[in-house]
């Protein structure tokens, strides 16, 4: 067990790692580390990780958080020598994430924000790893009225006997295991509050309305706003996202939890509209009723951010937007739309 | 073969935390007429709290510890039970360690106690259609807030998760979480009594708690110092009137997820001082302290006017007559202790 890597790479442990957010983490860290990705592909897909299979400093391995896992037991991570190199980082982001199938996967979330996390910081504890936990911007509650900015202290109104309680409750107390355990074991535990991010490989026909703009627009159908006009949300790219969290991995001080996301708000169907303008669709909006997973989420202060992790969001909404919208078309086949369904 | 009625005349109830103040008073009042199964792992409560109770053959002490998955059907001393076809009617879990002085060392177990515990008692209840109660905490609610002096059980719950006592306070509120989740999802009857400050014997007298160290000092003849100003106020709930509510409350045919137990009588802290010098004929001065850091903050009231409609439960117990009773117990406590 070794706090620094005998050999020239860390080894680097990312829970959710075949997710939309966790996938483009993994892609980045295997510049400079191992990369082992964690996965029990619920609410994620394999394809997101299908191009990094090949690469010798990278292993997925399909488990269930909620499950403890003990990393030496697994032959294909031999060649990680984690017995004497360690586990120099860990990044945990899995947890269910579903608009659509949010009633489906209550359990789940309510086990990935307990069990799973307690999991991830006893292999924490064990290699003295340093561990960014991807918490989110619900725990500060509903966004208020008047456009306000959240800062790191504020600790909002979330309802903890709500249907939402098992992700919105469950995310708080995954935010008290880190404390409790830096607290009581000492472990280097950092926590990323991550707002509604936005890019290629977001979950198709899962209630997350962006990626279903792209490809609607795409197909000529109709683009399906869930709620009205009024519904704004601000929207971060997802490398920036990445980019935010492996700065918060790498600063030297504890600075308590960090919010990574875009302060600006913009209404929906502004975004909905110009995807339709940079697609050259002629397809409608249309306005259904909400979902309880899809919500106009708080908006972040970013002082902390700037101050200390030298961190702004960085790509403009258009460049984002047209990334999204290149993978969708490049990626047609795979995502299969363009197909009757 | 899980069954919501018993096929005998008694209830099979389990009791998680069944050694600790509260829990052992519970035990007291459900036995007899229910068969009762105490668990508990002593990490925080006291054998001598149900010694009482281990001859009696409607009782049971299991010591375990809930983070643990357990399966009560695998314990030779429940066979006269029957579990297996008598099922678990009720399950009142009250386990969560609980030390004012030694918080620090319970800090993981709480967290734990507060999600893995509270699955592997939910699981329990799932396998067996049991209605369960929860016994949550007022630490819930926060501090009094812009001068308001009681709250209701619809009032928001305001606290900061990321304090040192976020294991806790947090741990409490993802417990009510995952309760209300499981009874979404598998249909469980799930109650959730939000308990106020209760005294009475069996409080632990050595463990830097307010009323306890009052106590302690008024029978040394110590002056009493208290942490706050001179009119802090505070509501107190004898533990009987508490399990009285509690068992109200499970036993209610009505619908009710949320439920605040506890007095509504505000008492001075400087009065309540005042009656334990005097109901322990002590020579002790009260006086008053601002400058020592905890304790200084008002905690709120509850509003009971939910459990009074619904239950037609009020608390009876008189504060002086409480008192008296908590002084004999921590009388009999120190002679012990002088003893060793």
């Amino acid at each position: 067990m070794a706090d620094k890597p005998i050999f020239d790479k860390k080894n680097v442990l990312v829970t959710g790692g075949a997710g939309f957010i966790g996938s483009h983490l993994c892609e980045d860290l295997l510049k400079t580390s191992r990369v082992i990705c964690l996965d029990n592909l619920i609410t994620s897909q394999e394809s997101n990780i299908d191009s990094l299979l090949k690469n010798q400093d990278f292993e997925f391995i399909r488990h269930d958080m909620s499950t403890p896992f003990d990393p030496e037991a697994f032959p294909e991570l031999a060649r990680f020598k984690i017995k004497f190199q360690g586990i120099q980082e860990i990044y945990h982001l899995a947890c269910p994430t579903s608009p659509r199938k949010f009633e489906q996967y209550k359990m789940q979330t309510l086990f990935a924000n307990s069990l799973a996390m307690k999991h991830v910081l006893d292999i924490g504890v064990r290699y003295k790893s340093k561990v960014v936990h991807a918490s989110t911007s619900v725990v500060y509650g509903s966004r208020t009225e008047d456009g306000h900015r959240f800062e790191e202290n504020e600790y909002g109104m979330v309802d903890m006997l709500s249907p939402r309680a098992c992700y919105d409750e469950g995310k708080r107390f995954a935010e008290t295991c880190c404390a409790t355990y830096r607290q009581s074991q000492g472990l280097d535990v950092r926590i990323a509050r991550i707002f509604r991010t936005y890019g290629p490989r977001m979950p198709l026909f899962d209630g997350h309305m962006l990626p279903d703009f792209i490809t609607n627009a795409l197909d000529g159908k109709d683009l399906e706003i869930f709620g009205d006009e009024t519904f704004k949300t601000s929207l971060v790219f997802v490398t920036d996202v990445v980019d935010g969290m492996m700065k918060l991995m790498a600063s030297q001080e504890d600075i308590g939890p960090v919010n990574l996301g875009s302060d600006l708000d913009i209404p929906i169907v502004d975004v909905a509209q110009r995807i339709l303008e940079m697609t050259g669709s002629q397809s409608k909006l249309v306005f259904k009723s909400s979902l309880m997973f899809m919500t106009q989420l708080g908006l972040p202060d970013l002082t902390k951010a700037k101050e200390k992790l030298g961190w702004i969001p960085l790509v403009m909404l258009d460049n984002g937007l047209k990334k999204s919208i290149d993978y969708t078309i490049s990626h047609k086949s795979l995502l299969g739309f363009g197909q009757i369904r | 073969m899980a069954r919501e009625a018993p096929i005998f005349e008694k209830k099979n109830i389990l009791v998680t935390g069944g050694a600790g103040f509260i829990g052992s008073h519970l035990c007291d009042a459900l036995v007899g007429d229910a068969r009762v199964i105490c668990m508990d792992n002593f990490s925080t409560s006291q054998v001598a709290n149900i010694e009482h109770l281990l001859q009696n053959p409607d009782f049971e002490f299991i010591n375990h510890d809930i983070t643990q998955p357990f399966d009560l059907e695998a314990y030779d001393e429940l066979e006269r039970f029957h579990i297996k076809f008598q099922g678990i009617q009720e399950i009142y879990h009250l386990a969560c360690p609980i030390s004012k002085l030694y918080f620090e060392n319970f800090k993981i177990a709480t967290i734990l106690t507060n999600s893995i515990g509270m699955k592997n008692v939910l699981d329990t209840a799932v396998k067996y259609k049991s209605k369960i109660l929860y016994a949550s905490s007022s630490a819930l609610y926060g501090p009094r807030r812009n001068g308001q002096m009681s709250v209701s059980e619809s009032d928001e719950c305001h606290i900061d998760h990321l304090t040192d006592h976020g294991a806790y306070d947090e741990g409490k509120r993802f417990s009510e979480s995952i309760l209300f989740t499981y009874g979404n999802v598998y249909g469980l009857d799930v109650k959730i009594t939000r308990l106020f400050r209760a005294y009475g014997p069996r409080a632990k007298i050595f463990d830097g708690n307010l009323l306890p160290d009052m106590i302690n000092h008024a029978l040394e003849n110590k002056d009493i110092v208290l942490p706050t100003a001179e009119d802090v106020r505070m509501g107190l709930c004898y533990v009987s009137d508490a399990v009285d509510g509690m068992l109200r409350y499970m036993n209610s045919p009505v619908d009710v997820t949320l439920l605040n137990i506890g007095s509504d009588q505000e008492h001075f802290l400087s009065g309540i001082a005042g009656s334990i010098v005097q109901l322990c004929g002590s020579s002790s001065k009260v006086k008053f302290d601002t400058t020592m850091a905890y304790g200084t903050r008002e905690a709120p009231l509850p509003d009971i006017t939910k459990a009074k409609q619904l239950l037609g439960w009020i608390p009876l117990v008189r504060l002086d007559d409480g008192l008296r009773k908590m002084i004999d117990y921590a009388r009999s406590q120190r002679q012990q202790r002088s003893s060793f």
